[in-house]
């Protein structure tokens, strides 16, 4: 879109001119703490610390500091801790194979000897996904032979989700093998349409440049308690000779991961759209009281069908 | 009933030809314009004039008008009410029968016979005792001595003086002459001596003096000439917006021909849709608000069309770089209709066309057509039709396979906006002193802003899919006003306003299709259609007293409906003038505004992109006040005058998005909950000087202000710099006529950098968007920014130097003019936008910044016959 916006202005006006400019900023910036903490059942216990730098545009290659010699604590509601130890390079990891517990809610507490304290919340959804059908096939209507699959997933809105992710991932090599492939979420909840603000990426993605991954994110606010079909159809051209095999990956996701993932992706494309200057800057929302970054929780499910040539 | 008549007995010429025609004292006669006796040549004169006849019964017009009044005081309605008792008020003081002689009549251009706007009729022994010609060109004064000097001053034309001798009440028609006629060998001195009465924070623009200024790619353009006035920001480098203030540009009532256009752009803001063929008046009023202005908070900018010339059929035409117009007017009955027909269309779509595949194509076009049809139907009754129509056109079609044979995968944007109007007006003028308005029209504006992609393959298989978004406004509007002279030293203006507002804001249509039998087509399509409602009745006073004050004190109520939305708004107005020396006089304005009409924004920019939502349950409507107090006068006697004014606004109910970035993914619906509302201030001090008289001519104008914004929402309800905070502001802009033959013009700007936000720092942070079959560890980090506070930086300061040489040549029939211009002279890298440029976690953030409008010469050829 940004080369989109450049052609409209840059036609229109003969001449255009980028250059790299300094700034000057109205207060100085202060480095903030930015913790790194996605968890769910499926990865033991382990967070980041780092800081974040200020922006120095004209400056040397960034050096991203790691913190070390904080306390990190992870508590749940029944005010059991796991005190995770400094294991170097800014990790905090729990000792031992402590997962986090779906449907558990987690605090954090960091204490830092200059900056103070910083805390943030959040739970482990549970989810509660079936496959109902699957198929891959050969597409025989296409002129290169492309595969076509459909899946049909049905998600039963349970009380601690509040947001869910499907993702669909081809698994085998791709060395050699730039696949084109096309996802299509579609849905029948109308609700779904109508709250885009609640939705991330639930239209047509392409697949050009990565072959594990694909995202609809919405909130199962808008379920209204029945279940909800997510119906998948893609297609594309298989690594031929290798197991082709299909992951369906439903994720329960809590509401402060969503939303930091729903503001990272907007920043994303806010970035990539060329509309940074038609508009105010998404702020990526952060659930870290004292600092930024996330402490997240998410549920998972996977669904896995394969196809062999 | 008392009949008398004189004429008058001597005239001053003031160095100039001067036509000064009057007629008949009949009442059959002021009728029928075919018996009123043009009298020409310099020197000569002879003035008829008509009796007026007062009757202490109630004048025909005030029965259905006080009956209507009774009407609605009856109907209960709190807001009808208050326009009941207005409307008495009006009534009730307007006077069976009035002191002294009045003289009334209209001003016209000599030659054309067209009426002049804005034009200041005053006694020349009390230049405070004044009024200004109406739409019509239509004025009312009122001596109470028999023998006096009337002058006709405009800053467009040579000033007119007349003496004359009368009782009773006279009807006059004066034809002044265009200030670039002058004869040869004739010394000008030019006495201008122009009470703008409690007026202030108000600009006239002669459009001749936005035609002699250097224009972008030729365009010349009324917009870009009132960013140079002090107060005004243009936005971004190069467009037409306006930024009056502290204001945003959707708080700007910009009426053509008294209806209000919502955007009035062309090629993405850079050009605003007002082509100065067409348009004979502008005015730019942006504080001390007349009380028969309203919606808008900020400023209002009123644009007269043109009509046609009654006596014989001119024309003009200007080939440019960008666009070409041609412009045609004349009688259609001669003295008595009119026409004028203008239009303008780019063309750079056409000369890429042939640079372009069928497969690959992008252009850009856009036109206007204004037309004016002004029918005299006798001496007392005006009619005009006015019709604009505009509309701007983006399209690119890019092929994804251009190689491929045997299937195709073709994508398609496009960007298109349209202003639509047609205007009715009928000005009759009711008696003497009293002149009644009437007119109608309907506005609409329309966006559609629409993305593609089709594939299909050999076999019958392949994808449609479309998304379009649409913003749809139609106004319906109906006004009515009087305008009545009490006596010397009142005049009275009493007005109903009423428009109904269709509004689209965002229609969002979605469309998917598969070719072969696995899915079938699916659509979607979203949005909230309001249907609100304005009525407004409105009542001003314009006081001159004896001791040189003058004083307009109005009110504004306003009553506003949209769905459950009730809202009722009185805005009082004041403004008033003390002269304190011989020259120079102490003005001071309150005024109160509201704005029922959000545009909101999130844009560094002036972008036709934005949408336009009434106000609505949850969503309230925009108020302001503004207070300003300054001096003004002349500074010598070559013509230079001066104005400093201070002014502090105060705002609130401003929209702003709620969450940051949701510019990309607007909602059709809800919008209570995606919008906010907070509250605004700016203050600050401007000052002015010009040089109407003589070569060279121009102005200098410096402005520092402040403009802040408070959102709950927004960095925790702290304050921020609004996007067009500037500090300091400076235009100059220059004029000089080396022969009759041979003018140069110059504009410099130079302001400081607008803030912007930008990031303050950056970080490493993960994600889960696209690496969930890695290992949490090990994915791949991804650098995010941390804004800080918004519009926490500041831009490059923004400054410039246009440049434009003229040259004339009149020949027998026509007049020729080649016009050389540069955009930006020396060649300075302004700030169009700025963007951040994310690292790879090893490079910083970088920003950038785009800027367009580099040195860009021009030419144009233009000729007028």
């Amino acid at each position: 879109m940004r080369y989109f916006w450049q052609m409209i202005l840059a036609g229109l006006l003969f001449a255009g001119c980028e250059s790299i400019i300094e700034v000057d900023q109205a207060s100085p910036y202060d480095s903030k703490v930015v913790v790194r903490g996605i968890f769910g059942p499926d990865s033991v216990w382990s967070i980041h610390l780092g800081l974040s730098q200020k922006l120095n545009a004209a400056g040397p290659p960034v050096i991203w500091p790691d913190v070390w010699g904080a306390t990190v604590t992870v508590s749940n509601s029944a005010q059991t801790r796991y005190r995770l130890y400094d294991a170097g390079e800014g990790w905090y990891r729990v000792r031992g194979d402590d997962f986090p517990v779906a449907g558990e809610t987690y605090d954090l507490f960091v204490t830092l000897p200059v900056v103070g304290e910083l805390t943030a919340s959040s739970s482990v959804p549970e989810v509660e996904s079936t496959l109902v059908s699957h198929f891959v096939r050969p597409d025989t209507s296409r002129w290169y032979g492309d595969e076509r699959c459909e899946a049909l997933v049905q998600i039963t809105d349970t009380p601690s989700a509040d947001y869910y992710l499907i993702r669909v991932q081809r698994d085998g090599s791709t060395d050699g093998v730039y696949p084109k492939e096309w996802v299509t979420f579609s849905s029948t909840a109308a609700a779904l349409r109508q709250s885009p603000n609640e939705v991330i990426g639930w239209s047509r993605r392409d697949m050009h440049s990565s072959y594990y991954a694909f995202g609809a994110w919405f909130s199962d606010d808008l379920f209204e308690d029945s279940t909800y079909e997510v119906d998948i159809d893609c297609e594309g051209s298989p690594d031929r000779g290798r197991p082709y095999i299909f992951r369906v990956v439903v994720m329960a996701l809590s509401r402060e991961l969503f939303e930091y993932e729903q503001t990272a992706s907007k920043l994303q494309d806010y970035l990539d759209s060329g509309l940074s200057f038609v508009q105010r800057p998404p702020d990526v929302k952060s659930n870290i009281v004292g600092g930024l970054g996330i402490f997240g929780g998410y549920g998972v499910a996977v669904h896995e069908f394969r196809y062999i040539e | 009933m008392r009949l008398s008549c004189h004429n008058s007995k001597s005239m001053d010429l003031t160095g100039f030809r001067m036509l000064l025609r009057s007629f008949v004292s009949s009442e059959d006669g002021l009728d029928d314009p075919g018996i009123s006796p043009k009298l020409t040549g310099a020197g000569s004169l002879a003035s008829f004039c008509r009796t007026s006849a007062s009757s202490p019964d109630l004048p025909f017009w005030k029965k259905p008008l006080i009956a209507w009044s009774v009407m609605l005081i009856r109907s209960c309605n709190r807001g009808l009410i208050i326009v009941a008792f207005l409307l008495t008020w009006v009534i009730a003081s307007i006077p069976a029968s009035a002191q002294g002689n009045t003289v009334s009549g209209y001003v016209e251009v000599d030659e054309t016979g067209v009426r002049v706007v804005g034009a200041h009729v005053f006694l020349e022994d009390s230049p405070s005792r004044g009024v200004v010609t109406n739409q019509d060109g239509y004025f009312s004064l009122v001596s109470n001595s028999d023998e006096f000097a009337i002058v006709v001053s405009h800053v467009s034309y040579m000033q007119l003086r007349v003496e004359l001798e009368v009782v009773g009440d006279t009807t006059m028609v004066f034809q002044i002459v265009p200030a670039m006629i002058m004869l040869e060998g004739v010394e000008v001195q030019d006495t201008r001596i122009v009470d703008e009465g409690a007026r202030m924070s108000t600009h006239h623009i002669p459009i001749a003096a936005v035609e002699a200024l250097p224009a972008l790619a030729g365009e010349v353009d009324i917009q870009k000439t009132l960013q140079l006035m002090p107060g005004v920001q243009g936005g971004a480098e190069g467009s037409a917006g306006l930024y009056v203030r502290g204001g945003r540009h959707d708080q700007n009532l910009i009426l053509l021909d008294g209806m209000p256009l919502y955007n009035p752009s062309h090629l993405f803001g850079f050009l605003s849709v007002f082509h100065t063929a067409a348009i004979k008046d502008v005015e730019f009023i942006k504080g001390g608000f007349p009380a028969r202005y309203g919606g808008r908070l900020s400023s209002v900018v009123n644009y007269s069309m043109k009509e046609g010339s009654l006596q014989e059929f001119h024309g003009q035409g200007t080939i440019g770089l960008v666009a070409s117009n041609l412009a045609f007017e004349g009688p259609l009955i001669r003295n008595r209709a009119s026409i004028m027909v203008a239009a303008r269309r780019s063309y750079v779509d056409a000369i890429i066309w042939p640079f372009q595949s069928e497969k690959q194509r992008s252009g850009f076009n856009f036109y206007d057509v204004s037309a004016k049809a002004h029918v005299r139907l006798s001496n007392k009754d005006n009619v005009s039709l006015s019709i604009y129509g505009g509309r701007d056109k983006l399209y690119s079609r890019y092929d994804n396979a251009p190689g491929a044979s045997d299937y195709t995968d073709l994508g398609r944007l496009g960007i298109g906006w349209a202003n639509r109007m047609a205007a009715l007006r009928w000005g009759r003028v009711l008696n003497s002193r009293i002149y009644l308005t009437a007119s109608a029209g309907i506005v609409q504006y329309e966006r559609e802003s629409t993305y593609s992609y089709e594939f299909a393959g050999t076999e019958d298989a392949g994808i449609r899919t479309g998304e379009a978004r649409r913003t749809n406004i139609r106004d319906y509007v109906g006004r009515i006003e009087l305008d009545y002279v009490a006596n010397s030293l009142l005049s009275l203006r009493a007005g109903l306003e009423t428009i109904r507002h269709k509004i689209d804001p965002s229609r969002e249509t979605l469309t998917y299709a598969r070719t072969d039998s696995l899915r079938n087509a699916q659509s979607f399509e979203g949005g909230e259609i309001f249907t609100a409602g304005t009525f407004a009745a409105y009542m001003e006073s314009d006081w001159r007293l004896r001791s040189g004050i003058s004083m307009n004190i109005g009110l504004r109520a306003s009553s506003y409906r949209n769905g459950t939305l009730q809202d009722l708004d009185l805005s009082p107005r004041v403004s008033v003038s003390v002269p304190i020396l011989e020259d120079f006089s102490a003005t001071a304005s309150w005024a109160r505004m509201s704005q029922f009409l959000h545009q909101p924004i999130s844009s560094a920019t002036d972008l036709p992109s934005e949408l336009w939502v009434p106000a609505l349950q949850g969503l309230p409507s925009q108020r302001g006040h503004q207070l300003a107090a300054g001096f003004r006068g002349r500074l010598l006697r070559q013509g230079f005058t001066a104005s400093i004014e201070a002014f502090d606004k105060r705002m609130r109910g401003l929209p702003e998005y709620r969450r940051h970035g949701e510019y990309g993914s607007l909602p059709p619906i809800d919008w209570p909950n995606v919008l906010t509302s907070g509250r605004g201030r700016a203050w600050g001090v401007e000052f002015f000087l010009r040089k109407e008289i003589g070569s060279p001519k121009g102005w200098f104008a410096y402005t520092y202000s402040r403009a802040s914004r408070w959102f709950d929402a927004i960095d925790g309800g702290e304050p921020f710099p609004d996007t067009f905070d500037r500090r300091h502001d400076i235009s100059v802009a220059l004029t000089h006529e080396f022969t009759s033959s041979v003018h140069l013009a110059a504009t410099w700007i130079l302001g400081s950098g607008y803030p912007a936000t930008l990031p303050a720092g950056e970080y490493i942070a993960n994600t889960l968007y696209g690496f969930y079959n890695i290992s949490y560890e090990n994915r791949p980090p991804k650098v995010l920014v941390d804004y800080g506070p918004t519009n926490g930086s500041r831009l490059p300061p923004t400054h410039r130097l246009d440049l434009s040489l003229r040259l004339h040549k009149q020949f027998k029939r026509s007049k020729r003019t080649w016009t050389f211009g540069v955009h930006n002279a020396y060649n300075r890298r302004n700030p169009s936008y700025v963007f951040p440029v994310l690292s790879d976690g090893h490079r910083p953030v970088q920003i950038k910044q785009i800027s367009y409008l580099m040195l860009i010469p021009t030419i144009s050829y233009s000729r007028a016959f």
